[in-house]
């Protein structure tokens, strides 16, 4: 960790906007691109980070007679301000789209585009310390914490380090009232959380599946894909073409919620009810992926809470779960 | 195209309609095609493994392989149902379709050697099996006894009807049945699972590979088990919505496995630990 | 809506329960955050648990329309204006029988953005007398300054029809319906709606919400939802596809516009569609303009046959 004297997502959303680098900061619908550094804004916007690299609609195949483009997006860009618990989500999706067979729609726009996090504070929504920290450095390029002026900065990852290039001289060491002026902020930071859940929850889940309570819930659910879309770390798509003899295949977000999801050809579909479906969610995140992935695939940042027209809370539904 | 279709699992590669065969007929029609891949070698698959098949213009539908990896080209049994279907039963000899695979786990046909196969299908099911009796036809000094159990609504519903007859009439071990009776049906009247009752197959030293629908599998399952069967003894290949079909996109997920990815072959105490039962 | 009407409710839900009232579509409070949830509740012991304030956003038909035909005898249900109006739109369109049902009517004074009170816990939050007092403190704060805008809008805060009713509503706004935007010049008001549409993600909240959107076959679904064992390939592949999953504002237009237009003249002024978009899409200005252009060109405005219905009479003389 290196100290800055001033605001580093300032300096370095500039110096890359200088170099041509296209920049995007919070606002509050989503990451947006930004031409000045007094733009970026610390609000933890609706749309996740992960539209980035897996953007809600990607053309994977352009054709006519046959196959005539593979788009990859190389385009460099960055991020700056990115919270820590969707910087942690990206950890998350690169273990579905990397490993395995690798997604090179995927791996192109991750290669190029520059994750720079900032800590933050939790709004009434959020529970990531429930599974880390809003100091976490997850996931990003490069980490940066603004206290008092000064900025706490650290690159991640090689990509991070080869940005900080260039920055060497106006870079330090912190000292050791500084080192604890970090402590200090990030057990204050952790002191606002007034929501978490329990992580370790897989036993009781597996109790809980034939329980009455999924009807229950559901019942206010109305079955849209708002949870699922703004989640960071929902990674379930779908495969189009367009077009009869020319046209583009293409992916495009897809949502368990939603009745087609499942439906198959026959008209059989496995989860036919809405209970189903909305129970799926909640397995696939804390028990499914736990057994198959090792990783809970929720970073805690209550986008589907604080939008979800009927108020289905995951928070009170772990909590019922585990009562 | 193989080579960039290796690094980009999206891309589909060349493949040529060089036969197509009437299955069935009707508003149920069932196809068989068989493909040469034009731009490379063929690849290399085991009875099991799972291809998708694609339509530009339409999209892309998986299939099993209907033949075995010891036979000439790859073939597929195509029931018309939707979109692509649809669009593939109006296709002709010489057209081009894309394909990716093959992918997905495939039977174990190495770990059955010097074991009883035991086939159990019903309706365009038969498919997947097929590769694995032809399979095991042409590996014989491999395997113990063959036995295929198959049965369809009527005689005009059963797929490879002609074939499973040359079979019978070469010595096979195969045992036909139709749910409803018919005049000049020599073979059983019934459902799959009565068959099978009659039949009454030893479980000793044997593999069973079912594969139809729901119902019929649920219940010859429920069968074999009567007969002494361990679930460990018997396998299935499972069909979900799919869309990728290399462990992404996420619809054909059974809870914590892919079926296309870590399917669509499973064995029965792989699935009867499932919370969703569907 | 206040905390003598809650309880008023909650007595007479008990009691039409140990009557001929099956089931009871209820709102609930949420344990976390001063919000409430639609629940449907079986048994007079669970009477308790109702809550009834301006925090009672979500419109109740939706969730009646969907459980109604699960029982078999009647099924009750707390409406408060908008609410009572989907559920007229409902029944004269034939989706609800009138005799099923029991529906206690309430006032309403209007809803409050629960966004705004976030910050408090749901104990701390109380209505009294039109005011809203925050606990600590005894802080008051107007109704009127956390309201829905819509509710501004409202011309039917009472219910229009009930069985019982209980509440005081707000004023009924008498006023002409204009918005800003369509004072604007057509290239201008073209480029507010293209820009707010680049913003829709297509999540189908709002057509999720929406108490009169209940079709199961909807054009924006590129299969449709409606297919049974019996239906041939033919059928399928056939059917056709208004609309890929392309989230263009193109795209995004064509499915806003062709929603609107489904709701001419059975719009129930709930706002469940703009509170429900996670986009903050205002889509209670396109339902608002469509429902004045068809008072003004056909002279429609909330009868008791469905709009589509009325056309369909032929006029004497013809």
């Amino acid at each position: 960790m290196l100290v800055y004297e001033g605001d580093f997502l300032k300096t370095v959303a500039s110096k890359l906007m200088k170099e041509g680098c296209r920049v995007y900061a919070p606002s509050e619908i989503a990451y947006t691109e930004i031409n000045h550094d007094s733009q970026i804004s610390d609000v933890k916007p609706k749309k996740s980070v992960k539209e980035f690299l897996f953007p809600q609609n990607e053309v994977l195949i352009g054709y006519g007679d046959w196959i005539e483009k593979v788009p990859l997006n190389r385009e460099r860009r960055a991020v700056v301000g990115v919270k820590p618990c969707d910087a942690r989500a990206i950890k998350l999706l690169d273990r579905i789209f990397l490993e395995g067979f690798e997604d090179p729609y995927y791996r192109a726009r991750r290669e190029n585009t520059i994750i720079i996090s900032s800590s933050c504070e939790p709004d009434a929504y959020c529970f990531c310390e429930s599974f880390s920290s809003p100091f976490s450095e997850e996931g990003a390029d490069i980490f940066v914490s603004r206290i008092d002026g000064i900025s706490f900065v650290k690159a991640v990852s090689e990509k991070g380090k080869e940005v900080l290039k260039g920055f060497e001289s106006d870079l330090r060491n912190p000292t050791d009232q500084e080192i604890e002026k970090f402590r200090n902020e990030e057990e204050r930071v952790r002191g606002l959380f007034r929501r978490s859940v329990e992580a370790e929850i897989q036993e009781k889940m597996k109790e809980k599946f034939d329980s009455e309570i999924w009807k229950e819930i559901a019942i206010g659910c109305v079955g849209c894909g708002t949870c699922t879309f703004l989640c960071p770390t929902c990674f379930c798509f779908d495969m189009l073409d367009e077009g009869e003899k020319k046209g583009i295949r293409y992916r495009a977000w897809d949502s368990c919620q939603f009745p087609l999801y499942t439906l198959e050809s026959s008209s059989h579909n496995p989860r036919r009810e809405k209970w189903q479906r909305l129970r799926n969610r909640f397995y696939d995140k804390f028990l499914y992926m736990v057994e198959s992935k090792g990783n809970v695939f929720c970073v805690g940042c209550g986008r589907c809470i604080s939008e979800c027209p009927a108020g289905v809370d995951i928070v009170e539904v772990l909590q019922e779960v585990s009562r | 195209m193989i080579a960039e279709s290796i690094s980009n699992p999206y891309l589909p590669f060349k493949a040529e309609i060089i036969e197509i065969r009437d299955e069935v007929k009707g508003l149920r029609a069932i196809k068989t095609f068989r493909l040469k891949v034009v731009d490379g070698d063929r690849f290399d698959y085991k009875p099991g493994h799972g291809c998708l098949v694609s339509v530009f213009g339409r999209g892309e539908s998986w299939f099993t392989i209907a033949n075995s990896p010891t036979r000439p080209d790859i073939e597929f049994s195509v029931l018309k149902t939707g979109k692509v279907t649809t669009k593939l039963h109006e296709m002709k000899v010489g057209d081009l379709v894309g394909l990716r695979g093959p992918h997905g786990r495939p039977f174990p046909v190495d770990e059955w050697k010097g074991m009883n196969i035991l086939t159990v299908g019903g309706g365009i099911g038969q498919t997947p099996l097929r590769s694995v009796y032809q399979y095991v036809m042409d590996n014989y000094s491999d395997y113990g006894e063959l036995t295929v159990v198959y049965g369809a609504r009527t005689s005009k519903d059963l797929v490879y009807r002609d074939e499973l007859m040359q079979m019978i009439e070469d010595g096979y071990n195969v045992h036909l049945s139709i749910d409803i009776p018919e005049e000049d049906w020599e073979h059983f009247v019934g459902y799959v699972p009565d068959n099978l009752k009659r039949l009454k197959p030893e479980p000793e030293n044997t593999i069973a590979i079912i594969c139809g629908p729901p119902i019929m599998i649920t219940i010859s399952l429920r069968v074999l088990k009567e007969l002494g069967f361990r679930e460990e003894q018997v396998y299935t290949t499972l069909e979900r919505r799919m869309k990728c079909g290399i462990g992404k996109c996420g619809r054909c997920r059974l809870e914590s496995k892919y079926v296309c990815k870590d399917g669509p072959v499973f064995r029965y105490d792989e699935l009867s630990t499932l919370l969703e039962k569907a | 809506m206040d905390t003598e009407t809650e309880k008023i409710v909650r007595n007479r839900v008990a009691e039409l329960l140990n009557e001929d009232v099956e089931a009871f579509v209820v709102f609930v409070r949420k344990e976390t955050e001063p919000r409430e949830r639609i629940t449907v509740i079986k048994g007079p012991e669970e009477a308790e648990k109702v809550a009834l304030s301006p925090l009672s956003v979500n419109n109740t038909a939706r969730v009646l329309l969907e459980v109604v035909n699960n029982f078999d005898g009647k099924v009750g249900v707390v409406a408060k204006g908008c609410d009572s109006k989907a559920i007229k739109g409902l029944i004269s369109e034939g989706k609800i029988e009138r005799e099923k049902i029991h529906i206690i009517g309430i006032s309403c004074p209007g809803i409050v953005d629960y966004r705004k009170l976030i910050a408090f816990s749901p104990e701390d939050v109380i209505f009294e007398d039109g005011k809203l007092i925050i606990k600590p403190g005894d802080k008051e704060i107007p109704l009127e300054e956390v309201i829905h805008d819509n509710c501004r809008y409202c011309r039917s805060p009472s219910p229009v029809i009930y069985d019982e009713i209980y509440g005081k509503a707000r004023e009924p706004f008498d006023g002409t319906d204009d918005d800003e935007i369509e004072k604007l010049p057509a290239d201008e008001r073209w480029k507010y709606w293209i820009d707010v549409f680049e913003k829709c993600i297509r999540c189908y909240a709002c057509r999720s919400a929406c108490p009169m959107c209940y079709c199961t076959e909807c054009l924006v679904d590129p299969v449709n939802l409606a297919i049974s064992p019996m239906s041939t390939a033919e059928e399928k592949a056939a059917y056709p596809r208004f609309l890929g999953k392309t989230v263009t504002p193109a795209d995004n237009l064509f499915y806003h516009l062709i929603r609107v237009f489904h709701h001419a003249g059975r719009c129930a002024d709930c706002g469940e569609c703009e509170r429900a978009c996670p986009m903050d899409i205002p889509l209670r200005k396109l339902e608002r303009k469509l429902q004045k252009e068809i008072k003004e060109i056909f002279g429609y405005e909330d009868e008791d046959i469905p709009f589509l219905a009325k056309l369909d009479i032929i006029p004497e003389g013809r």
